[in-house]
């Protein structure tokens, strides 16, 4: 048997590549094709690996024991041998330097300067100050003898809801609390920074304010502005999201504690910028030296209170600035139905669904409607079934006016609904006021013969006498009431609006609204 | 393709097979003692500090693939600055050429040299926040500092001192970023991208931790 195998991907059986014929591909086991590529490098002499000592060629014999993490090697593919048209192949790492391979930070105990107790540092490499839980004193871990830098007062501590050492999961990290910031603004806002930490992941920041909590991390795609410039009430947008700027200052540390990947004492100011496109926002710092931006996202208390187990979780004050919107699912549901309706009654308004039937046209002259001793009589009407009756009338005025007293008459010659109408129009070279047309509704709740009689005055100008025009009348059965569909959408707008009402006052509760600001 | 050179360590003897064939200095990994080429002569230059390790999926020596192209990471640098460290992981690409990916708080940016001149501000005159163009682009001032070598391991392309110090800024704008090492004579110029860290494909990662969650107590 030649060096050169090959396994079937389908029998996983080992061939020899020497006993395939050429031309052909299959397996001579199973009869499948074989995996064309790595049998063509195989057929070439002179594809050689490497000629590297130590690894590429065979087994390595430094290779690591497998880790279950390490990449499954892929069926027919020896890992030793470089993939085809790769100048770097696969490099197992060798065995000694298994000792510095480490996915997580490394842990660090030292005995704090000060007082003797001892101190673990969560992260060695990247730790440049550590507090004492015990004395206060905070140390500077760049220094070779942990110089102590300050000394804080234990007993100033502020209560907190988030002790250092809480460890919870948050976006699928576990993280723990190894630090906390006290900022205070203008002497008045103060809120809380909690620096977490993963092995793994990093860093991430919570801060509470007023009871609020946001979640934030180092953001890599960062705005492309200077945040010196901006002022409070900018909009940005930031991949496809608009921002707002709700707070420019500049803060002071009150109170510091734990573990940080950089020196702040109490006292230190740093400039900052906050943007909210709820639930998002974005924070930058800067310094002399440095421009920083953060993203965040509003996180609710309920969330933080489950995974760190916070019993003494402060009370949300106000809403705020970056807190989404959030209703009861029924508010919504109702608020969607609501206007679907509203907007299918107003599809109505424009009326394709009901067309009403034309049943009579005639004209009344003028000789007829200004009858004082008889009004006109029309042909009767026959509506075979109760509905909405809708008479047009028309008629060619200028500068003059019609009023018409149109009575509904039975079979049995009740009048069963009187109305009066009236049409008006006016001109000039350039206006106009008034229409030529009316229109009245009426029901008939019975079936039956009607006729409709007419009877009217009429001027014209001011006070001039009638000018004669003849009324065409135009009388629909069917017709549609369109105030009751108004008065329906009215009905249904009304659900929305209070839910509009109700957002409104809400985003008038957020905390340090740009209104209040302006005070 | 990789080519390496064997060399015996200046200062403790060791033999090494994997330094990069054109490194102008490298850093024995048993001893830690630097050495440079002069001539075909290796010198031994005196202590390198070992690098604390940190959460990083690269190692000396990882053999992956970033944007395309197949590296192995030949060497390593690290700078400090005031408020911390970075590192810059110097990759041996399969075609001869060679690259950098830094590292900087679990952020990767993918590098290159700008090769002929760039017209860039003096340092005095940048100041975060400020715009900058580079190859035409604009960017925003990130960070300036001056930043100081730690420690190397491996193979380089330079001989680092150990006192070497230079000022130094960092802009970037959206995937972009421009580094500029204010250096003895013109300011060093890096453009970069950044990188997800899923972006920089191991072919033996690192061992994880048994249960996930990074904490080994948990």
């Amino acid at each position: 048997m030649s060096d050169k195998i090959l396994q079937c991907l389908y029998c996983q059986k080992e061939v020899d590549v020497a006993n395939i014929p050429v031309g052909h591909s299959r397996c001579p086991h199973c009869g499948k094709v074989l995996p064309m590529k790595r049998l063509q490098e195989l057929r070439q002499p002179d594809v050689a690996p490497p000629p590297i000592p130590g690894f590429g060629n065979g087994p390595d014999p430094a290779a690591p024991i497998q880790s279950p993490s390490q990449p499954q090697v892929q069926p027919g593919v020896d890992a030793s041998q470089p993939p085809p048209g790769q100048g770097v192949p696969p490099r197992t790492p060798p065995k000694r330097k298994l000792i510095k391979r480490q996915v997580s930070a490394k842990p660090k105990n030292i005995k704090c300067t000060n007082c003797g107790a001892p101190i673990e540092i969560k992260n060695e490499a990247m730790a440049e100050m550590v507090s004492c839980s015990y004395c206060g004193s905070v140390l500077d871990l760049n220094s070779p003898d942990y110089k102590v830098l300050r000394k804080v007062l234990l007993e100033k501590r502020p209560a907190s809801p988030l002790p250092l050492g809480s460890r919870g999961s948050l976006k699928g990290i576990e993280w723990e609390v190894i630090g906390r910031v006290r900022m205070l603004e203008e002497g008045i806002y103060s809120w809380d920074e909690f620096l977490l930490f993963n092995p793994q992941n990093g860093y991430a920041w919570l801060v509470l304010e007023d009871g609020h909590w946001t979640y934030m991390r180092k953001g890599k795609n960062k705005p492309a502005f200077n945040p010196r410039w901006c002022s409070l009430g900018d909009k940005f947008s930031h991949y496809g999201r608009n921002f707002q700027v709700v707070d420019k200052a500049q803060a002071q540390i009150t109170y510091i504690e734990g573990e940080f990947t950089y020196q702040a004492m109490v006292g230190d100011k740093v400039d900052y910028l906050d943007a909210v496109s709820p639930p998002l926002m974005l924070s930058a710092e800067w310094t002399e030296q440095e421009l920083e931006w953060l993203s965040g996202e509003y996180v609710t208390p309920e969330t933080i209170a489950h995974a760190f187990q916070v019993k003494n979780m402060p009370i949300p004050v106000g809403v705020a600035r970056n807190q989404p919107y959030q209703r009861a699912a029924w508010r919504k549901q109702v608020t969607i139905a609501s206007l679907i309706f509203a907007g299918l009654f107003l599809i109505m308004l424009i009326g394709p669904c009901v067309t009403p039937r034309k049943v009579a046209n005639f004209s009344v002259s003028a000789d007829q409607y200004l009858n004082k001793n008889q009004p006109y009589l029309s042909q009767p009407i026959n509506f075979t079934k109760p509905t909405v009756v809708k008479l047009k009338l028309e008629a060619p005025l200028s500068n003059s006016w019609i009023f018409m007293d149109i009575n509904v008459i039975d079979a049995s010659n009740q009048t069963v609904v009187g109305l009066g109408k009236e049409m008006a129009y006016y001109s000039g070279s350039d206006w106009s006021e008034g229409s030529r047309s009316a229109s009245a509704a009426f029901k008939i709740d019975k079936a039956g013969e009607y006729r409709l009689s007419f009877s009217g005055d009429a001027g014209s100008g001011t006070s001039g006498g009638p000018r004669r025009e003849t009324v065409n009348v135009t009388v629909y059965k069917g017709a549609m009431l369109y105030r009751y569909f108004i008065i329906m959408a009215i009905i249904c707008l009304f659900f929305p609006l209070v839910e509009f009402i109700r957002f409104s006052s809400y985003q008038g509760k957020r905390v340090g609204d740009l209104n209040d600001d302006d005070d | 393709m990789v080519n390496y050179k064997k060399v015996s360590c200046p200062n403790c003897g060791a033999l090494i097979e994997d330094i990069d064939r054109f490194a102008a200095m490298a850093v024995c990994e048993y001893c830690g003692g630097a050495m440079v080429w002069q001539d075909d002569a290796v010198l031994a230059m005196g202590d390198m500090a070992i690098l604390v390790e940190y959460p990083t999926p690269l190692y000396l020596h990882a053999t992956g693939q970033v944007r395309g192209k197949r590296f192995e990471v030949a060497g390593r640098v690290r700078y400090r600055y005031a408020k911390g460290f970075w590192d810059e992981w110097y990759l041996a690409f399969e075609d001869g050429s060679y690259g950098w990916i830094a590292e900087d708080e679990y952020e990767f940016s993918f590098e290159r040299a700008v090769r002929g001149p760039v017209q860039i501000p003096a340092y005095s005159q940048v100041s975060p926040g400020g715009q900058l163009v580079v190859e035409g682009k604009f960017v925003i001032v990130d960070e300036k500092d001056v930043a100081y070598l730690e420690g190397a391991e491996g193979s380089l392309p330079w001989v680092l001192t150990k006192d070497r110090q230079f000022p130094y800024v960092e802009a970037s704008q959206g995937d972009y970023m421009v580094t500029i090492e204010y250096t003895e004579g013109a300011p060093e110029v890096f453009v970069g991208e950044w990188v997800d860290v899923g972006e920089i494909k191991l072919d033996y990662p690192k061992d994880d931790q048994e249960d996930g969650s990074g904490w080994s107590d948990a």
